[in-house]
């Protein structure tokens, strides 16, 4: 697999027939890039994250992540190949309920075995030392039921959970938008970090412009879209 | 394959008072259906086997089936007799092997007396021509001397030697006590049919109890023909015999008329316990998929990790094939401890006896039916999850 | 080569000839001279049965035991009603008679001895009703019985019953 982390040509995508929502001639992400990608609520961002990680299909266009299109693999093996090599962060309520924090970090080992390989012998110790630089450290903490995590807590452990088992993409909608205003650089500061240490590429997507600083490139979506949309069929 | 269904059991754990009650309903619906099972594999085997080998049952002019009840089951009541006559009639002729004179009318404490003679315990068969065995004791031979069926001495705690006195009338009691006392002298072995609710007693003793030498009257009598092609005629001969309106049955022929009534009946408390089985499927079907859009959450969040759709299907139906499981097993366990908290009680009043097995095939294919039918019910709410998974996509603005 | 082939056909043919159990009818029950003046309807009632003497019944009955003696032994389907005699535990008939018309043994007069077949059938027959005619295929014997009737009946040891369509 060689090629840029993302590489986006003629995408045009639409949830209803007619109605074009993005509409992407060209973008691409280089590897161990570090983007901030900007744009207001309800632009169309999150569809796009979601078609990054192969989740949503194009009506016209492609994707190609570290190389591999999309479109030319067959369902089952998208999902593979998503959890192979993406890490996702959501904004809020990142972790299953039912299972303690270090399994809900240890959850992409469960599913990609290249993941697992790549933490060597013992998946746990790998996860723990990722809380730890992390900042989530002590038996007390690691052994608490999810839901009395505080959110930067939680935050935290997503983060976790993202770059276990070093994937090359590290895709994060929004994930400081519910933590307060100290935590936030705190978390920032600490994921940049942690994506620095296993060369991953990171796309940030936020509406927050403050925290751009420190990224490689900033883009917004609107200046990625296309001045001729044109209109899709579903 | 595994780590799904530990998911599936944590996601459970996880909701466990939805879940619990989710599996009340099925143990509920379960819990029944074995016990109509058991109370029809119970009243049938006790049933079709409680005669066998008697050729002709021959009683006053009355319906055959009635005749059948009063005289096999001990079921409804005798309103007119057959002379003692027309029994030596029969007895001595020919062509007939034996015959047994039954006299019913009186009672010990809630059980039906039989009076008849010692002969009954050689000719009467059950079951597949299973001769009557003793567990303790002897048939009668002398005066006073009773014998009785397991129930009986179970119930009433008796065994050779206890006395005991007769009463008149089919009632529990009765005000006019006979003088007389009777001593028991066999207990018989459980047969699984009403035989094991009769006291047995001399036909000439109980006579004797009413006043008379020899007994005069009988309710019925029972025939063994020497050849059985000859009991078509001798019936016959019976039905139209001018010295006494008689009416002569073949057992087999009215049991099986018996039998498809009461099939007719059990069939319909069968298809009404797979209905409430349904009900409660369909139920944990509904709560499932009701449950979906709280979850789609945790299931954005497992395809993000790599779950594929299919471990989403797979979740679910293990969720529900989880749910099937513990309730059948809830509903089996229920089912026995209120069969054993009841059994005597059913046993003394509908003479249906209960031994259900810890383990037996008909729990095992419920169990395993019902899991198998949960994890097909878990498809619903599956295949909707997986939809709903590859719409959502992984937006997150809920 | 084509003879050899020819007398293992006609070889096989008359084995499976043999194997197939002869499908009877009623009138086949009798001896070939009572066919002729057989006549189907139900035989007169038999009067002083209950009290008359043994031996004079014997006389007037002789010609309704006679049985048609090429029978014994031979592998026959019949098709009749059934009279249950005895039922297993699951309810099912493990011994009956067959007779040929319905309700032998409510308000018609039996048969003659020699149009009543006495059937066992170890498995036993789900009886659904007594109104349905079966046919059922066996093993037929002639026993040889002695009551003040007569001295030989048909029994047959059946092995598979199935319902008859008229």
């Amino acid at each position: 697999m060689d090629g840029p982390a993302i590489e986006i040509s003629k995408l045009r995508f639409g949830w209803k027939s007619g109605e074009c929502l993005l509409a992407i001639d060209g973008f691409a992400v280089g590897r161990g890039e570090r983007v901030f990608l900007h744009g207001p609520s309800g632009s169309g961002k999150s569809s796009l994250l979601g078609l990054v990680g192969g989740v949503l299909m194009p009506q016209a266009g492609e994707i190609r992540v570290l190389g591999q299109a999309w479109g030319e693999l067959p369902a089952s093996r998208r999902d593979r190949f998503r959890g192979d090599h993406i890490g996702f962060l959501f904004q809020q309520f990142n972790l299953l309920p039912y299972l303690g924090l270090i399994d809900n970090v240890l959850l992409p080992v469960r599913y990609s075995k290249l993941r697992r390989q790549r933490c060597g012998t013992a998946p746990e110790a790998e996860a723990r030392r990722l809380l730890a630089a992390l900042g989530l450290a002590g038996k007390a903490l690691l052994s608490r039921p999810v839901a009395e995590l505080s959110v930067g807590q939680q935050q935290r452990a997503a983060a976790a959970r993202a770059l276990l088992g070093r994937p090359e993409l590290v895709v994060a909608d929004e994930p400081t938008s519910a933590l307060d205003e100290e935590s936030r650089d705190a978390f920032l500061s600490l994921l940049m970090q942690q994506c620095g240490e296993s060369g991953a590429t990171l796309l940030f997507v936020s509406h927050e412009r403050r925290l751009a600083a420190g990224f490689d490139r900033t883009v917004s979506l609107s200046q990625m879209q296309a001045a001729e949309a044109g209109t899709v069929q579903s | 394959m595994k780590g799904t269904l530990i998911l599936a059991l944590l996601s459970l754990w996880n909701r466990r008072g939805t879940a619990l009650l989710t599996a009340c309903s099925i143990a509920l619906s379960v819990a029944l259906l074995w016990g109509v099972l058991q109370v029809r594999d119970g009243a049938r085997s006790g049933f079709a086997a409680t005669v066998s080998g008697v050729d002709l049952i021959v009683g006053p002019r009355t319906g055959p089936l009635n005749l059948l009840l009063y005289s096999i089951f001990q079921a409804g009541e005798p309103t007119s007799s057959v002379s003692r006559a027309s029994f030596e009639l029969v007895a001595r002729h020919p062509d007939v092997a034996w015959a047994l004179p039954l006299s019913l009318g009186d009672s010990h404490r809630g059980f039906r007396v039989l009076g008849t003679t010692p002969d009954y315990f050689l000719h009467y068969r059950h079951g597949r021509r299973q001769v009557l065995l003793f567990a303790e004791g002897r048939a009668f031979a002398a005066h006073g001397e009773l014998v009785i069926g397991a129930t009986v001495a179970r119930v009433l705690g008796y065994q050779p030697g206890t006395e005991a006195v007769l009463a008149h009338g089919l009632g529990e009691g009765s005000f006019a006590e006979h003088e007389e006392t009777f001593r028991v002298v066999g207990v018989l072995a459980p047969t699984g049919t009403p035989l094991d609710r009769l006291v047995m007693a001399d036909l000439d003793d109980l006579a004797h109890l009413h006043g008379a030498e020899q007994s005069t009257s009988l309710t019925a009598f029972l025939v063994g023909m020497k050849e059985r092609p000859a009991l078509l005629t001798m019936q016959r001969a019976l039905n139209d015999y001018r010295g006494e309106a008689l009416t002569a049955i073949i057992p087999g022929v009215a049991l099986s008329d018996l039998w498809r009534l009461v099939g007719v009946a059990d069939r319909a408390m069968l298809a009404l316990s797979f209905c409430v089985l349904l009900a409660g499927l369909v139920g944990m079907t509904s709560t499932l998929l009701a449950a979906l859009s709280e979850r789609r959450r945790e299931l954005a969040i497992l395809r993000s990790v790599g779950a594929r759709p299919l471990n989403l299907l797979g979740l679910l139906m293990l969720e529900a094939g989880a749910l099937s499981l513990v309730g059948a097993l809830m509903g089996l366990l229920t089912g026995r401890l209120l069969v054993a908290a009841f059994a005597a009680e059913l046993e003394a009043r509908l003479g249906i006896l209960l031994e259900p097995a810890l383990l037996d095939s008909t729990s095992a294919a419920i169990l395993c039916g019902v899991t198998a039918a949960g994890l097909l019910a878990g498809l619903l709410p599956g295949l909707a999850a997986y939809r709903r998974s590859l719409a959502d996509g992984l937006s997150m603005r809920t | 080569m084509r003879r050899r082939g020819l007398v293992l056909l006609l070889a096989g043919w008359a084995l499976a000839a043999g194997a197939a159990p002869r499908a009877l009818d009623w009138v086949d029950l009798l001896p070939e001279g009572a066919r002729a003046t057989y006549d189907p309807a139900p035989p007169a009632p038999l009067h002083d049965y209950l009290t008359g003497e043994a031996a004079g019944l014997a006389a007037q009955q002789v010609m309704d035991f006679a049985v048609n003696d090429a029978l014994d032994g031979t592998e026959v389907t019949l098709p009749g009603f059934i009279v249950p005699l005895e039922l297993d535990e699951a309810g099912k008939v493990t011994e009956f008679f067959l007779v040929p018309f319905f309700g032998a043994c409510i308000h018609v007069p039996p048969p003659p001895p020699n149009q009543l077949v006495l059937v066992s059938m170890e498995e036993g027959l789900s009886l659904d009703s007594m109104y349905t005619a079966y046919s059922i295929t066996g093993r037929m014997s002639i026993v040889r019985t002695a009551t003040s009737l007569g001295t030989s009946a048909y029994a047959l040891a059946g092995r598979r019953a199935e319902e008859y369509r008229f």
